[in-house]
């Protein structure tokens, strides 16, 4: 009997143990999901690993997803209710997903993130009231990229300013021999951001509140006409040169207007590739070189099981350290006020001059419905130089599907 | 008596796994999507509304809709017979009794089991305006070079061909198999009686391998109809929406657009079409089929 007593005690005591010690070493998990690229996945392990060691018992559960499944990953997860805890966004998604409550006010200081961080990357991120539901990450502007060996053997001294010098150079660097060009001399690869920065130059405005398109008057025609005059009326882009990716990277391309992302890709492939990169130029001389931001967001799910941990495991991704390490190490620049003329990017690579000031004079993005939109002004723009539509009527079809999309993915759905 | 009953319990015991499983995966998502259609879903919020028959009625008005419906048939316009005329030439060709038959099966077979996403890639490079080997080969004619899959009247053109390329080796082994079936004894016969290789292809051959084309048709109608992969890597449904087709329209209005009642409706408005086409197949094409090749 006195055995039997001793031997329950001993199993109490044991299950009374592991009982504790769960407790005392239990592991709090953060699930994080976000788009791929082999840079960014080593950088948020090395940041996981950083923040795992800073708050013991935390577990960062990282998934890296190809950017073409991300979407398609993410959703039925989150409507199946086993979505992740901490997830990226397009800065343009924020405000929907926040409207159907899938994301939480973050817990931090809402008033010292405004200070913190560059007006234009949070300006989907926070509501009414200043709350924010999501930090920005992956900040990319529209800069001009060239080759500096062919400007050098076509005798350009300086990057153009103006539209009127970027046409100039453009017609000096653009080689034809039988109406076959060989060289090009300028390329927007029809790519709405790049489009839709021209636009902006004009100092349009885009939509009003109700989505009425706000841009189709002579203003916003100019800067879309200017684009389209690329391939229609000055030669120097050519839609059937193949990528300007690879035409770049062979040298020949002279001038493309990208994000400054594309450093790294360059880089990768071509380490000795002749680079410069400015700011693009302007409409006209002393006029603001705007350009179209996009960025993503690091954001809470309304799920997450310790939303002060997602919070802050979002706060640490988005540090001034990481964020000088993310753009030293990805080409993606920062957001934050700080870093704008951080003299250890600058040191570190000259090329980010240009990239950084470009936050200076860049707007966000025009339209909540960006994919939507990015397709638009690709289609319009190829109405004029595949289908051979004049731009106007072009352009009178891209205002219209703007209101369209706007009814259909916006609004519809609110 | 418990014998009796356990004989007629058997067979249905053994299926109701298989039943369980196609009920969950397909047959009740299915009647789920059709209620789906009838409201505003937008796949991330619990909340959506009972919309009636507004999905419906903005298809039926939906431009978009009826261009990619366009597109998907005149994909499979050009895919369908391509596929069947190449798989059936390669199948008579490799029916031969020739030294290293096996290697030339297998070379022809490889593409069926190349993923559709590398497939596309690979076929990027060979369009492609500067470095592509089809445009070095029309090259070497004289010929100018295009840029394939920036053009409307060759994006779905190009497309289509890398589809043709992706679905003959199987479709091959299909007819190979159904060609090997084929009794010799007809051949023979049709040979006492003087008849030549076309003769003996078009009255013997053909008409004994048609319950054969008649399954490799509606497989790669329903293929063509779901076409999707190579139209998102290769030409995002570009230019001007020339290879926007059905599958890729409904993915986009789901994934992007975030509209997945709508994105439902079309889906059930696709389910409808591919069954009138199949029915078509199957009533035309089925007229006449033996299935005793023996």
């Amino acid at each position: 009997m006195k055995l039997q007593k001793s031997s329950l005690m001993m199993v109490l005591t044991v299950v009374t143990i592991l009982a504790l010690s769960s407790v005392v070493f239990a592991e709090t998990t953060i699930v994080h999901w976000q788009h791929h690229s082999p840079a960014r996945e080593a950088m948020v392990r090395r940041f996981a690993e950083e923040f795992e060691a800073q708050n013991p018992g935390v577990k960062i559960v990282f998934e890296s997803i190809p950017i073409n499944d991300y979407y398609m990953k993410l959703l039925p997860a989150i409507a199946a209710g086993s979505g992740p805890d901490v997830f990226q966004l397009r800065a343009g998604d924020v405000p929907r997903y926040r409207y159907y409550e899938v994301i939480q006010e973050l817990q931090i200081d809402h008033e010292l993130a405004a200070e913190e961080f560059i007006p234009s990357t949070i300006d989907y991120l926070v509501d009414e009231d200043g709350k924010f539901y999501g930090l920005p990450t992956d900040v990319q502007t529209i800069v001009l990229f060239y080759n500096t060996e062919i400007f050098e053997e076509v005798g350009i001294e300086k990057t153009p300013e103006t539209w009127d010098e970027l046409i100039e150079t453009a017609l000096l660097i653009t080689e034809r021999e039988d109406g076959v060009m060989y060289r090009m001399g300028l390329a927007h690869g029809n790519y709405g951001p790049v489009l839709w920065s021209l636009i902006a130059q004009t100092g349009t405005e885009f939509q009003d509140e109700n989505g009425k398109a706000l841009f189709n008057n002579p203003q916003g025609l100019e800067g879309f006409k200017f684009a389209a005059d690329w391939v229609v009326e000055y030669g120097v882009e050519d839609p059937d040169f193949g990528s300007r990716w690879t035409a770049f990277k062979e040298g020949e391309l002279g001038m493309v207007m990208a994000h400054p992302a594309m450093l790294g890709s360059f880089r990768s492939s071509h380490p000795d590739l002749p680079i410069g990169i400015a700011e693009i130029p302007a409409r006209k001389e002393g006029e603001p070189r705007t350009n179209v931001m996009t960025n993503w967001a690091y954001v809470a799910s309304s799920g997450a099981k310790d939303a002060e941990l997602a919070s802050k495991w979002i706060e640490f991704l988005t540090s001034e350290e990481a964020q000088r390490a993310w753009t030293l190490e990805t080409g993606e620049l920062p957001a934050r006020v700080n870093l704008l003329n951080d003299p250890v990017l600058l040191e570190t690579e000259p090329l980010l001059a240009a990239p950084l000031a470009s936050l200076n004079s860049a707007v966000p993005y025009p339209f909540e419905a960006l994919s939507q939109m990015d397709a638009a002004i690709r289609a319009a723009i190829q109405k004029v130089t595949i289908a051979g539509e004049s731009v106007e009527s072009a352009f009178d079809w891209l205002a219209d599907e703007s209101e369209k999309i706007y009814r259909d993915v916006i609004l519809e759905e609110l | 008596m418990w014998y009796r009953i356990q004989r007629k319990i058997a067979p249905y015991v053994f299926i109701f796994p298989g039943v369980l499983f196609y009920l969950m995966v397909t047959f009740i998502p299915a009647i789920v999507g059709v209620g789906l259609s009838f409201t505003n879903w937008s796949i991330i919020s619990p909340k959506f509304k009972w919309v009636g028959l507004r999905n419906y009625e903005r298809m039926i008005g939906d431009e978009l809709f009826w261009l990619s419906l366009k597109n998907t048939f005149r994909y499979a316009i050009w895919l369908i017979p391509g596929v069947v005329i190449f798989s059936l030439l390669l199948a008579l060709l490799l029916n031969s009794k020739v030294r290293g038959i096996t290697i030339f099966r297998t070379i022809y077979y490889l593409p069926m089991v190349t993923p559709i996403a590398v497939a596309s890639v690979i076929w990027m490079w060979i369009y492609d305006r500067r470095t592509g080997i089809l445009n070095y080969i029309i090259g070497l004619f004289g010929m100018a070079p295009r840029n394939w899959l920036n053009d409307p009247k060759t994006a779905m053109g190009s497309i289509v061909a890398m589809g043709i390329w992706l679905s003959v080796g199987g479709n091959m082994i299909i007819y190979l198999a159904a060609l090997q079936g084929i009794s010799r004894s007809y051949y023979e016969a049709a040979e006492i009686d003087g008849a030549g290789y076309w003769q003996k292809l078009r009255y013997i051959t053909v008409p004994l391998l048609k319950p054969t084309t008649l399954l490799i048709v509606i497989t790669t109608t329903m293929s063509a109809l779901r076409a999707f992969t190579q139209m998102n890597i290769m030409t995002q449904g570009g230019p001007l929406n020339s290879t926007m087709t059905i599958v890729f329209y409904i993915f986009n209005t789901a994934f992007t657009d975030l509209r997945m009642g709508y994105a439902a409706a079309m889906s059930v408005g696709l389910f409808l079409i591919t069954l009138v086409i199949t029915f078509i197949d199957w009533k035309f094409l089925g007229k006449g089929v033996n299935y005793d090749a023996e």
